[in-house]
């Protein structure tokens, strides 16, 4: 591990886990350097929120090591600078928005007026304003993880753990949290935000960590994980037998996927070539296009061993 | 007091005071205290030593002590096991505890907050009865029952212990009759059947009887000599066997003021629960600290 990891605000040292026979995560190791956002990804059930509960503390991993700005994750003190807010949002009953949030940040250490003035800022900012008088465990479900993101800022955190922010989010609160986290972002926090939406994550993640079925795929920055490569995709009415035969022949490196085949080439030309080749063999097709390869690309071909 | 430990207590103690069941508590204490002033007021007669004579002011007294005690034991019992602690464990189960595992605050600061939370909320209630207790003796008798205090401390370290147990059993069952078992055990050692089991089964029962119940069951049998020998000793085991018995007895005999307490004032009955609450916390504490959510 470099210097630099080694002062990273999050470390994660060779974690498991297991739930009885189910390996919840093997031998995971990975850092979140600060003013960075990373985008701990993969599917349902790859790990991601017990490799967030080990973190905060709430579940302790069988063997290897994790530690938040140094501190080792089993010590209390360890949350001093942490802000998480979890996947699933429950609150409880009876408290309004408002004092639930004053409860928890006077146990910060906070003092009243300090944390009213900073609640008053948080539901300003988070569009909250109108619910602070409304029992929290009634608001809408989008509300509700508004109302913990607030919690998880409270604190003024050094490190923010987020659990799948985005979910019951409408398109407007998620431009609205893109923008929150990448102002985080610029304040110096180190921002791990696990997701499953990976395509959401391209435009805020500077780096990923790619679990699978427990196991860490891919981890670092995602200009260096993305390959040069481009890809071509055609767009066909219907990808027949007959078609992947003629051309797994011409393009052994094809791809398929619902009605887009798609190959990676490193000669932006193809897209131009490849016409030709599907008029030569009489396919009709819809469009070809040419991209560069994203997180899902990635994943997918990390999944299948190879590059996109 | 750690400010993240008097914060969550007065939190927990909030909780409860603004729930429905706290309004219906209330309507309970004040039938609880109704039921102390016509006990006050009660008119006939009483069998003592297997002889009829009228209900004194002590006995009426005793009495109104044994209903106001018992009510409260009963109904603190009732608090303990389907309030106080389902709202402790319940924030554990639906995840809202999470909130405050995940900040710099120990779970042995979590959970003894939240049970102080709890018994404040004990405090208070039996306290509204004991203070009532009060104002209807000195209205009824004159005087003043400074030791009705000292009964309304020894309560609440039996509640105390009720509800140490009750979220050592909600977190875990073996754990918990495990203690159980070695309190139990204790109590026998000290040739005392103290274990908090019965005297949840039996004392509220007992202390809620009529006056003189026993006595009245026992003349009938054996006339106006009284018992026995044999049977007194029968009688006096079961004084000590049957916490609620004792109780009543008590009451007939007018001997001491331990009618209508839990505990009869001995240090033997009083140490056994007191032990019991340190013993299912630290017990809950190992659990919680080993649990993951």
């Amino acid at each position: 591990m470099t210097g630099a990891a080694t002062d990273a605000p999050i470390r994660v040292d060779g974690i498991s886990k297991r739930y009885g026979g189910v390996t919840a995560l093997a031998d995971v190791s990975f850092t979140v350097p600060a003013g960075e956002i990373t985008g701990l990804l993969g599917p349902n059930g790859a790990g991601k929120t017990t490799l967030l509960k080990i973190l905060t503390g709430l579940s302790r991993a069988d063997a290897g090591s994790a530690a938040i700005l140094g501190v080792p994750v089993s010590e209390p003190t360890s949350r001093t600078p942490l802000g998480y807010l979890p996947e699933v949002v429950a609150f409880p009953r009876g408290p309004t928005l408002d004092e639930f949030l004053m409860l928890h940040a006077r146990l910060l250490g906070a003092a009243r007026t300090e944390a009213g003035a900073r609640i008053t800022r948080l539901v300003d900012r988070l569009g909250l304003g109108d619910a602070r008088s409304r029992p929290i465990a009634a608001l809408s479900k989008g509300m509700r993880r508004r109302a913990g993101l607030a919690h998880a800022l409270l604190g003024e955190p050094a490190v923010l753990l987020l659990d799948e922010p985005s979910a019951d989010l409408d398109p407007i609160a998620r431009r609205e949290l893109e923008s929150l986290l990448l102002e985080e972002k610029r304040r110096g926090i180190a921002i791990l935000l696990s997701s499953h939406l990976l395509l959401e994550m391209e435009p805020l993640a500077g780096r990923v960590a790619m679990l699978h079925q427990g196991a860490l795929l891919a981890e670092g920055s995602v200009s260096a994980l993305l390959p040069t490569t481009h890809l071509v995709e055609v767009t066909i009415s219907s990808v027949t037998d007959a078609l992947r035969s003629a051309t797994a022949h011409l393009l052994p490196t094809f791809r398929e996927s619902e009605r887009k085949m798609t190959v990676a080439t490193n000669d932006p030309a193809l897209a131009i070539e490849l016409p030709k080749l599907l008029d030569g063999i009489g396919v009709r097709y819809e469009a070809v296009t040419t991209r560069r390869p994203n997180l899902r690309d990635l994943f997918f071909s990390l999944l299948e061993g190879k590059k996109p | 007091m750690r400010p993240a430990l008097r914060l969550l207590a007065v939190d927990a103690l909030r909780t409860l005071l603004t729930r429905r069941a706290s309004a219906l508590l209330l309507v309970l204490l004040f039938g609880l205290l109704t039921a102390v002033s016509c006990s006050l007021q009660l008119a006939g007669e009483s069998v003592v030593n297997g002889q009829v004579v009228p209900i004194d002011n002590e006995t009426r007294s005793g009495l109104a002590v044994g209903v106001a005690y018992g009510g409260v034991h009963f109904l603190g019992l009732l608090l303990v096991l389907f309030v106080i602690v389902p709202a402790i464990t319940g924030e554990m189960e639906s995840g809202v505890a999470s909130w405050i595992f995940v900040k710099p605050i120990g779970r042995e600061t979590y959970l003894i907050a939240r049970m102080l939370g709890g018994l404040l909320f004990l405090a208070a209630f039996s306290a509204f009865v004991v203070a009532g207790l009060e104002v209807l003796l000195l209205k009824y008798s004159g005087r003043f029952e400074a030791r009705a205090i000292l009964g309304w401390v020894t309560l609440l370290i039996l509640l105390a212990s009720y509800l140490g147990w009750g979220v050592l059993l909600s977190l875990h069952l073996g754990a918990g009759f495990g203690g159980l078992l070695v309190l139990l055990l204790a109590g026998l050692g000290a040739a005392v059947n103290l274990d908090p089991l019965t005297r949840i089964l039996l004392w509220g029962g007992g202390s809620g009887a009529p006056a003189g119940i026993l006595d009245a069951f026992l003349a009938p049998l054996f006339g106006a000599e009284g018992p026995p020998f044999l049977a007194r000793a029968v009688y006096a085991a079961l004084y000590f066997v049957l916490p609620g018995a004792g109780n009543v007895h008590d009451l007939a005999v007018g001997a001491t003021f331990g009618r209508g307490l839990p505990i009869q004032g001995d240090a033997i009955s009083l140490a056994i629960p007191v032990a019991g609450i340190p013993l299912a916390l630290l017990l809950s504490l190992w659990l919680l600290k080993k649990r993951e959510f």
